[in-house]
């Protein structure tokens, strides 16, 4: 197996004027080389934090502990110049928000180029035959002339094409996606999917897609991880997590979500309650309180995340007594 | 059913400044072009449709919050648009509405209680203390919050909560239309099924019509009985919820329904979506004849020169194609 990114232990906590907020606790998580993966959770659950820390792009009162092994050499460890050299090149990142991804005042020709100049050195002339190929393959018409635009000259699902194509110049050996089609609307999510899609299917690269569309999953994903309260409860192959659920907390959202391919006319099984506080997460399980099958020894001890077969991890009580 | 809301012919054009410095010239941005609709008594209508497609603005214009340029908003057959101010103000007992953003649509200053209060001593300033109060503990316990939190602040709740308050206050008047304007949007997946089902039980328990203003339509599925589909301030289609589902008409919404994503690794990667291509064309500049034939598979040169009409067919399905029969 070739392995691209390693997480040992990795753990993330914040600083804030009302104490300790714990982001991301104790996460183990290999990914290798070609891979899809998708990382499945709510708002502050700890899926962006989670590999925002390992490329060292944390807020200035983050902390992180533990290890992200990348290519065998751990990035927490690295200094600034170290990480400039790989991010960028080696690993890639692109975010939910593309307008403000871009430099306003550059062509978008000349931010594509730099990539490849600062990172391989190459002449302009030959930047440029790269990023002519690149753009191409995002399906971007009007090369030429797009190049000498600016950014806000693009529309939204173009610009997230941009990011796409100046996330790939490299040939990176992985590429975080953080909610890339979030912002935008079906017709283009569609687009955009279908391009990660041909990405996959050309590309060595492995992709981390950080989602909460189970939809977006589904389609694209071989594995998929899904985290709660800082903590991944699930890790399964994309066919398992969908047909046979493990953690009540993905078997919640699951059930929870009106779908196209069934009409119920009762209402939706929502999931109760509240997601959890991350100042102050319980002793137990993070899920117990709006668990419905959670028994006792949820609220008083935390389950481990245990290895239920070669492929599928899950930490849940109700699993060690089945 | 008998129809509570009747919309005929809404437009909305908002001028904006274009051009130069020396040749500036003030053109209209139509936002809603002639879009006619029916709301019944108790019944939710879906309005879906891609960012820019006039929707919200649609909601407001019928509620008067933006002035229509022409066209009728006829409430209960009384034509909203012609109403003075005083009037309009009085009607807005019924009709209430509730965004996306639930945070920054609440007073940041007010408790919960004073919150849902404001709409009752604004229609009726004589409201006794105790009767105001017994209507917000009756609100809230409706929505599922608990009247122990009526001295708390916005900031204090979730986004799911605050969402709540919004409702509770809509509702507290008893009106007869709400217009739901992205409800659940800025909600995670688990708090939207909460919502989703909440505006289902208070329509049902309360006979209310509601507007369902959306971009997801797997909710708008869940929810609605008829829907519009939208697209540059134009109807494309018009029908009610299973027949658009099962069959849609129109290019545009056959190409919506295909790129919904679907929670299923081996439906969703053996399904074919219909990839249209290209983006939303600006709206200062909207294509001749048909708006959506820039990115239509069917397009032919009928479609550049004329505008679809809207046809009516047999089972009250609208569609505004040229080709909807091919």
């Amino acid at each position: 197996m070739d392995t691209v990114l390693e997480l040992e232990h990795l753990t993330v906590r914040f600083d804030t004027k009302a104490g300790n907020v714990s982001a991301v606790t104790d996460l183990n998580l290999t990914i290798q080389r070609g891979e899809c993966i998708g990382i499945v959770g709510e708002s502050g659950s700890g899926k962006s934090q989670t590999f925002l820390a390992s490329l060292g792009l944390l807020a200035g009162n983050g902390k992180t502990m533990g290890r992200a092994l990348f290519r065998g050499q751990d990035l927490l460890k690295m200094n600034r110049d170290e990480l400039d050299k790989l991010r960028g090149d080696r690993v890639t990142m692109i975010f939910q928000d593309s307008g403000t991804s871009l430099t306003p005042h550059m062509r978008i020709g000349e931010q594509l180029m730099e990539v490849l100049v600062a990172h391989k050195g190459h002449a302009p002339d030959v930047a440029r035959k790269r990023v002519l190929e690149v753009m191409e393959s995002m399906r971007i018409p009007d090369i030429e002339k797009r190049l000498t635009q600016y950014p806000h000259e693009f529309s939204g699902g173009m610009r997230q094409r941009v990011m796409i194509a100046m996330a790939l110049v490299c040939q990176p050996d992985l590429l975080i996606a953080d909610e890339p089609t979030t912002a935008l609307d079906v017709t283009v999510q569609a687009q955009i999917l279908n391009l990660f899609r041909a990405l996959k299917a050309h590309t060595k690269s492995s992709i981390v897609l950080i989602t909460h569309d189970l939809g977006v999953v589904a389609g694209l994903c071989d594995r998929v991880v899904v985290m709660y309260g800082g903590r991944m409860v699930e890790e399964a192959p994309v066919a398992d997590i969908f047909a046979s659920p493990k953690h009540p907390y993905t078997q919640g959202l699951l059930r929870c979500m009106p779908r196209l391919d069934q009409l119920l006319d009762t209402d939706l099984e929502a999931i109760p309650g509240q997601p959890p506080n991350l100042q102050k997460l319980p002793k137990g399980c993070a899920f117990a309180e709006r668990c419905t099958q959670a028994i006792e020894r949820c609220h008083t001890e935390r389950p481990i995340l245990r290895q239920l077969s070669p492929t599928r991890r899950a930490a849940c009580h109700l699993l060690d007594a089945a | 059913m008998k129809t509570v809301l009747k919309v005929e012919n809404l437009k909305v054009h908002f001028p904006i400044k274009a051009g130069g410095f020396l040749n500036s010239k003030i053109i209209p941005l139509r936002a809603v072009d002639g879009v006619s609709f029916e709301v019944g008594a108790g019944e939710c209508l879906g309005v879906v449709g891609e960012s820019g497609c006039g929707k919200s603005t649609l909601g407001r214009a019928v509620l008067q919050l933006i002035k229509p340029t022409d066209g009728k908003v006829l409430w209960l057959g009384e034509n909203l648009c012609d109403l003075p101010r005083e009037q309009m103000r009085q009607k807005r007992s019924n009709l209430q509405l509730v965004f996306q953003d639930p945070l920054s649509s609440l007073n940041p200053r007010l408790t919960v209680a004073e919150i849902i209060r404001e709409p009752l001593y604004a229609t009726d300033p004589t409201i006794g203390r105790e009767d105001a109060d017994q209507r917000i503990d009756e609100i809230m316990k409706a929505v599922g919050l608990l009247p122990e939190m009526r001295n708390r602040y916005p900031h204090e709740f979730s986004g799911g909560q605050c969402q709540r308050i919004a409702i509770a206050r809509a509702m507290v008047l008893k009106p007869k239309l709400i217009i739901c304007d992205e409800p659940v949007s800025s909600l995670d997946v688990s708090i939207q099924a909460q919502i989703i089902n909440l505006l289902r039980r208070l329509q049902k328990e309360y006979g209310l019509s509601l507007i369902f203003i959306s971009h997801d339509l797997s909710v708008v599925r869940h929810l609605c009985h008829r829907v519009m589909v939208l697209y540059l301030g134009r109807m494309m289609e018009l029908a009610d919820r299973d027949s658009l589902f099962a069959k849609p008409l129109h290019p545009y919404t056959q190409a919506l329904i295909s790129a919904v994503p679907i929670p299923d690794p081996a439906k969703e990667r053996a399904k074919g979506t219909l990839i249209l291509s290209g983006d939303l064309p600006s709206p200062l500049n909207p294509p001749s004849g048909c708006v959506f034939r820039t990115r239509c598979l069917k397009a032919t040169p009928k479609c550049i020169k004329e505008v679809p009409t809207v046809e009516v067919l047999e089972n009250g399905h609208q569609i505004a194609c040229h080709h909807w029969l091919k």
